[in-house]
């Protein structure tokens, strides 16, 4: 017998890749197994955000009582937003918790990611620092957002280049270029403060 | 023959072979029904109302009857159910007498009783009953409709299509009674719903066996609405509440203690409340992500403000908590661990200050926040 989540989701898979409104959305999905219980997703990030030009990896585990209970989704992809932990791409979403309802579909968890980067929610954080800075620094954190857009999710726009070479630095007295940047976008690219949290 | 206006019925009640048929008429005028049910006091006396008038259509016999009980058993007793024959109602098969309750927390068993006498014992197939206690014992509508509802939901081991009709002759009451019962029960599929019927919204599916629900309207496959209420019982759709589920929180404790601090953003004279959960380990039950394998316990403190709004919310939370809602079990959102106790989407303040970002206080919005999250939880 086809299990109710396994029907789902190989008509909700058709939706999506056969949807004109999805590709306008910069929005993909791509079976992982045969058995419909691994699904990678893409998203595009939104126009006018730091995230213009970058395109998100997403991981989707269906759970076997989907779609009684939410899809298991994270971030792939890293990324620079409150809603979004920068370490684990784990995602603060009240619709892949509690808000979960068995008529949403993949399509709407891929529009809500979508519109969640458009609208960060700074008071319901996953990420406390990056929420911090968004509402102590928003302009350096629009920056950094946009850095990590460049660097991580592929976008051509601006690069911050003197981040760049912050982190040039950081790399050239023998840290890890991923934890330097981490470091660097946690202390505002103060390098001395950077530093020293890398050697805490 | 009554009017039609003053029939309303309900076929195929709370999905079982039941009519429910709600009748504005007099008991003792009825036909085709097995019997009719008698609220009386424990001598079989009567004070007027409808357990007068049965008494003078049954005739002088039944008075006989009531000695003959009397003498043999004492007084009949609160939840009892005694059946006699019909005499001069000869329409009927029996009158099933009952006391009318002191109080309405009976009001389900003597439903229930009357049910299994009638359907159980005497293998009878219909049955007439009133709104109890709604007339000169003067108790609300409300209380009496709920309490027979809840006995027809529990029901059992019926082998054949019954019929239960409530009746009463006062057009205001039987008014006010089927408004109550609208809320009972899944509407008639009509005709605006076809186009509704080609998809459900659970599988994608052709809708088979639609089911709609009562509130909001919206149809499903009812096999595929159970099962989602099974899960959580609100609407998939608009997230409608249909009643309040229990979660799966672990077992653990929840203690409160007053604070002589204030809160960043609360005037001096509010002190604080903490809360302490504790959560030992152990191993996950069958609700539980993964059963059979242990957990990880936890221990967590919150702060809320000692006034109205977070004594209010102080009292919800542990009404949440009883309903097993605060806590859950999976993966830590912070340690990305997994198969430990977590937070289950009602937010907390872990600090006392910090603001938003460090889950403290000052945060205008907070309490509005927590309140609109146990709401969703179905706790207000």
């Amino acid at each position: 017998m086809v299990s109710i989540a396994t029907a789902r989701i190989k008509r909700e898979f058709k939706e999506v890749v056969t949807s004109d409104e999805l590709t306008k959305c910069k929005i993909k999905l791509e079976l992982l197994n045969d058995n419909f219980t691994e699904l990678k997703g893409e998203i595009g990030g939104p126009p006018d955000t730091p995230y213009e030009g970058g395109t998100y990896q997403l991981e989707i585990k269906i759970p076997e009582t989907y779609p009684f209970n939410p899809p298991k989704v994270r971030f792939l992809t890293k990324i620079w937003h409150p809603n979004i932990s920068s370490v684990t791409g784990a995602i603060c979403l009240d619709i892949l918790k509690d808000q979960w309802a068995a008529a949403m579909t993949l399509r709407t968890v891929l529009l809500s990611l979508q519109a969640l980067l458009a609208t960060p929610e700074p008071d319901d954080p996953q990420d406390a620092v990056v929420a911090n800075q968004y509402k102590t620094n928003n302009k350096i954190f629009v920056k950094t957002a946009r850095h990590w857009t460049n660097i991580y999710a592929g976008s051509t726009l601006a690069a911050e280049p003197e981040f760049d070479s912050k982190v040039k630095q950081l790399i050239d007295m023998g840290f890890d270029n991923h934890k330097s940047r981490v470091a660097l976008s946690s202390h505002l690219w103060n390098v001395e403060h950077a530093i020293e949290s890398l050697y805490n | 023959m009554l009017a039609s206006d003053k029939i309303h019925q309900f076929s195929k009640f709370t999905n079982q072979n039941i009519d429910l048929i709600v009748l504005n008429s007099s008991i003792t005028e009825l036909s085709n029904v097995d019997c009719i049910v008698n609220c009386t006091g424990p001598c079989f006396e009567h004070y007027g109302g409808v357990s007068k008038a049965i008494t003078e259509a049954a005739g002088p016999k039944i008075l006989k009857e009531y000695k003959n009980y009397n003498s043999q058993f004492g007084e009949l007793e609160a939840g009892i159910v005694h059946d006699t024959h019909a005499f001069n109602l000869n329409q009927y098969k029996y009158i099933l007498h009952v006391v009318t309750p002191k109080h309405k927390t009976y009001l389900e068993m003597i439903y229930s009783n009357l049910f299994t006498k009638c359907f159980n014992e005497l293998n009878l197939e219909s049955i007439a009953v009133p709104l109890i206690g709604t007339g000169l014992a003067r108790r609300a509508i409300n209380d009496c409709v709920n309490s027979l509802i809840e006995s027809i939901r529990y029901l059992k081991n019926l082998t054949k299509n019954i019929k239960i009709y409530i009746v009463n002759n006062n057009p205001d009451q039987i008014k006010e009674c089927l408004e109550i019962l609208k809320n009972f029960l899944n509407p008639e599929i009509n005709d605006n719903d076809k186009d509704k019927l080609d998809e459900c919204p659970i599988c994608l599916d052709n809708v088979s066996d639609a089911k709609k629900l009562n509130k909001c309207g919206h149809i499903f496959c009812k096999s595929c609405i159970d099962k989602s209420f099974n899960v959580k019982q609100v609407c998939p759709l608009c997230n409608m509440v249909y009643g309040v589920n229990e979660g799966n929180q672990p077992n653990g404790t929840m203690n409160i203690k007053i604070l002589n601090l204030t809160l960043p953003g609360y005037d001096k004279s509010v002190n604080t409340i903490e809360i302490s959960y504790l959560f030992p380990s152990g191993v996950q039950q069958a609700n539980h992500p993964n059963p059979g394998q242990r957990y990880h316990g936890t221990q967590r403190v919150a702060y809320l403000p000692n006034d109205n709004d977070g004594k209010k919310v102080l009292g919800l939370l542990q009404k949440a908590f009883e309903k097993k809602l605060l806590f859950t079990i999976g993966q830590s959102r912070t340690t990305n661990r997994n198969n430990v106790v977590t937070w289950n989407d009602i937010h907390h303040k872990t600090s006392i200050d910090g603001g938003p970002a460090n889950f403290g206080y000052p945060d205008n919005s907070y309490i509005q926040r927590v309140l609109a999250e146990l709401a969703d939880k179905g706790i207000q």
